[in-house]
């Protein structure tokens, strides 16, 4: 075709469309995108063949999607922060993969997956879209209970537990097919590289501030995205995945006083080049092999909704959450969507069942939706389960009229 | 126990509860993107809700925060020149010929940048005033300027104002 941007063009109105139906019906654009992609051509319902350039255009986006997915992600936490909240957060993520992940080996066991599409399934079932679930407690105006301290804990958590699977993953996508101590070995190299990157972070934050002190908005911007593409190169160049690179570079740049600066110039990338890329994983998916799916994401979908609900109850009981809030906690949290497809898309880049795909579509495609959903409808279901499993409101204590305590008020005077 | 209960929402931003001495629980949410909420919470029934009072965007906030810091009015009862509230405290300074601030403007002088102070206001010498100033405010002379910040960083923008800077922490 002479015509190098027409079907691009035409391609990209798709995704802006699906933005524009996403933010009509109040959805994240991950599960519309995706919807929109996979109706699409080339396995769509059409038979219409776009250019083979025109899909290695989008692509090459959806590339740069997964690394400023990944460097947003290594942005947001910060080690330092992570330290001073650590103890808590732990216990909530431990008891939250006690039954999530359990139940995601155990059923993908029986399914007779291989081993490394057992450990990417793992993943893409038990990790939350922590975008949609900020979204959805702050729509719903949920951000003051108490139990959305235990939601974003626990999305803090599979923030960090995602920095410290993807390596795994990436590692076993990269050396498939090679001997265990082969992957052993590339296991352990991803991760000397990580850990020694955020030291010599953490050892140079001066040095780094006054490298990233630029006054200039347009020296910033061309600096930080420089740095990113050329740290995801030197990643791919350790036989590291690029991914890494563009994570390590967030972790590090979380340090800096920038971040901030950083996360506000990031967003816009990572939302355009990001929905090209669920679009263009969607856009690769027969639609035939979706219905082989159909009834294994259902079923990880049902076993998402239980360990979400069993991790919401126990974690009523540990950090003394009503009923109610433990409804919530459980519903919220059935959110999937951004990270999954990132792990599905490197699972294809491996070379792994094409299973794994069609199923990580239809589940975050059912969970994007559901979850939002469901999160809504807790107070009718709260409403209909309480009397029914004796969760009896607490009758009101009746409420003595309180004085002033006159000492009090001094006190807070100083 | 402490007035203020402070916890991070990572994601969202940060959460204040506060339980007045006259009883009940207000929250309060300042989201990253500026927005505050305020909720609130009934302590004694743990099956209450939380419920929703009102949110403001940032500018909103800042004018409330006035109010409630006795900025706009200053209740008759309390004539104390600054307000400490564990740390963090409000003051106002009258800049008077010849401070080295008169003449430039707040985002010329980097004041939150240099000194960590925010500028929540600047009450002229003829009498007009200015919430909330912009960068771009000019300081002048006779003008009240009010401020909010740590104890440390109020005293480092005294001491800059007099003519003596010295670092802020």
């Amino acid at each position: 075709m002479e015509y190098d941007f027409l079907e691009l063009g035409a391609l990209l109105l798709f995704v802006a469309m699906s933005g524009i139906i996403a933010s009509r019906l109040k959805f994240s654009i991950v599960p519309i995108v995706i919807i929109v992609g996979l109706l699409l051509p080339p396995n769509g319902i059409t038979p219409y063949h776009p250019a083979e350039s025109t899909m290695d255009a989008i692509d090459f986006l959806g590339r740069l999607g997964v690394l400023f997915l990944l460097f947003a992600l290594g942005l947001e936490f910060s080690i330092r922060k992570l330290l001073a909240s650590a103890g808590t957060m732990v216990k909530s993520g431990l008891i939250y993969l006690a039954f999530n992940a359990t139940a995601a080996v155990l059923f993908t066991m029986l399914l007779g997956w291989g081993v490394e599409e057992i450990l990417l399934a793992t993943g893409i079932i038990i990790i939350s879209s922590s975008a949609i679930v900020a979204k959805t407690l702050v729509d719903l105006k949920r951000t003051a209970n108490p139990e959305t301290e235990v939601i974003m804990g626990l999305m803090l958590f599979q923030d960090i537990f995602m920095a410290a699977y993807l390596p795994i993953v990436s590692a076993i996508a990269i050396s498939r097919g090679g001997k265990p101590s082969e992957l052993a070995i590339s296991v352990g190299f991803a991760f000397a590289v990580i850990i020694i990157f955020v030291f010599i972070s953490l050892r140079t934050t001066k040095v780094l501030e006054s490298i990233f002190a630029i006054a200039s908005e347009e020296t910033f911007l061309l600096v930080v995205l420089a740095l990113l593409i050329f740290m995801a190169g030197a990643s791919e160049a350790l036989n590291i995945s690029e991914a890494i690179g563009a994570l390590i570079l967030g972790m590090i740049m979380a340090e800096t006083s920038q971040q901030e600066r950083i996360v506000h110039l990031v967003v816009p990338f990572r939302d355009f080049f990001g929905a090209a890329f669920f679009f263009g994983f969607a856009l690769k998916i027969s639609l035939d092999s979706l219905l082989g799916a159909v009834l294994v994401a259902v079923i990880a979908v049902a076993l998402t909704l239980a360990g979400s609900l069993a991790y919401g109850f126990t974690m009523s009981k540990v950090a003394g959450i009503s009923k109610r809030g433990a409804l919530n906690l459980g519903l919220t949290i059935t959110s999937r969507g951004e990270f999954s497809i990132v792990l599905a898309n490197l699972g294809t880049a491996a070379g792994l069942s094409s299973v794994l795909e069609s199923f990580s579509v239809l589940y975050v495609v059912i969970l994007a939706v559901l979850g939002p959903l469901l999160s809504r409808l807790s107070d009718p279901i709260y409403q209909v389960l309480a009397p029914r499993l004796g969760w009896r409101r607490e009758t009101p204590k009746s409420k003595p009229h309180k004085e002033i305590d006159a000492s009090l008020l001094k006190d807070k005077k100083e | 126990m402490d007035f203020i209960k402070e916890t991070d929402l990572p994601g969202i931003g940060r959460k204040f509860s506060a339980s007045p001495a006259s009883g009940g629980k207000i929250i309060i949410i300042v989201h990253d993107d500026g927005v505050r909420e305020i909720y609130r919470y009934d302590d004694s029934d743990a099956d209450s809700e939380v419920e929703h009072i009102v949110s403001f965007d940032d500018s909103e906030a800042r004018k409330i925060a006035g109010i409630l810091g006795g900025l706009a009015y200053t209740p008759k009862a309390l004539d104390n020149a600054r307000v400490d509230l564990k740390g963090l405290a409000i003051d106002w300074y009258k800049l008077t010929a010849p401070a080295p601030f008169i003449g430039s403007s707040i985002g010329a002088l980097g004041i939150r940048k240099n000194i960590g102070v925010s500028i929540i206001g600047i009450i002229r010498h003829d009498g007009g005033s200015l919430v909330n100033p912009g960068p771009e405010a000019v300081l002048q002379d006779g003008d009240t300027v009010v401020m909010a910040g740590t104890r440390e960083q109020i005293n480092a923008f005294h001491a800059g104002a007099r003519g003596n800077p010295q670092p802020a922490s």
